[in-house]
């Protein structure tokens, strides 16, 4: 059971199992452990913004942010983030699409979804793919590090 | 929190909430071409799913939770009852509503 009044979804072996999905979409996704830098994915400038800020004056973090999935993913192998902050709902390419062509990688990232569709059958999907978590939207900037972290598994 | 945070904060909020008043202009721009003729339904549909989409995700992080939960609910109400010419008056009804919700929001 996914509640719908959290800020962050972490991912769940057991109920990845019980998604049903086909064994290529689920993927343990391996904690990064650390974080130091993020790579921000992100369409709208306004959170973009309040991201960097967040995580930068709050949470202590290098950030690089991406106007879209395009261009993360062409900038990916040059930023090498500890992990990515994915946008689900963007235009040309959403976050999903984006999700699927990092994962193709040899050095695929690991991801944090950040959404406002929190429906649990939209996060066991998301989870279901190998994602980490799932930060919702609106989300709290004064703990968004925070949770970023938690979900990466940092002590 | 240190000054230059709160600072920080502070002037994205007051970015936020000018963007906020274009996309209320716009989505009455969006309703009176629908009425006009001069937009497509589903068209317009989309660029309102866009901005309110937008407004639902943002606006709490912004300090402005009223009118992000307005905007969510506006948002699933385009699926119930889409924007076409004779649900123009409704529509313009309720974005008049999420426009009050930012003017009695705080700040």
């Amino acid at each position: 059971m996914i509640p719908n009044d959290v800020a962050t979804i972490e991912a769940d072996p057991e109920d990845t199992e019980r998604s049903g999905r086909p064994s290529r979409e689920r993927s343990s996704p391996e904690l990064p452990g650390n974080v130091e830098h993020v790579l921000c994915v992100e369409d709208d400038p306004d959170i973009r913004a309040l991201v960097e800020l967040a995580l930068q004056s709050v949470g202590g973090l290098r950030v690089t942010s991406c106007a879209s999935g395009i261009e993360a993913l062409a900038r990916l192998p040059e930023v090498r983030p500890d992990v990515v902050l994915l946008d689900v709902m963007m235009p040309e390419m959403d976050g999903l699409e984006t999700f699927r062509r990092m994962a193709t990688g040899d050095d695929a990232p690991p991801v944090i979804f950040m959404t406002a569709k929190v429906q649990p059958q939209e996060v066991r999907r998301y989870l279901g793919l190998g994602a980490l978590g799932v930060i919702a939207k609106p989300f709290d900037p004064m703990t968004l590090a925070a949770d970023i972290r938690r979900l990466c598994g940092c002590p | 929190m240190t000054a230059a945070l709160a600072t920080g904060l502070e002037m994205l909020r007051v970015r936020f909430l000018q963007r906020v008043r274009e996309d209320l202009a716009e989505l009455d721009a969006a309703l009176e071409a629908l009425e006009t003729g001069a937009g497509e339904s589903a068209e317009v549909h989309r660029e309102m799913r866009g901005i309110l989409h937008r407004l639902a995700g943002s606006a709490g992080s912004f300090g402005q939770a009223a009118l992000g939960v307005e905007a969510a609910r506006l948002e699933s109400e385009l699926e119930a009852d889409p924007p076409d010419r004779p649900t123009v008056e409704r529509w313009r009804a309720r974005i008049a509503g999420l426009a009050r919700t930012l003017a009695t929001a705080p700040g």
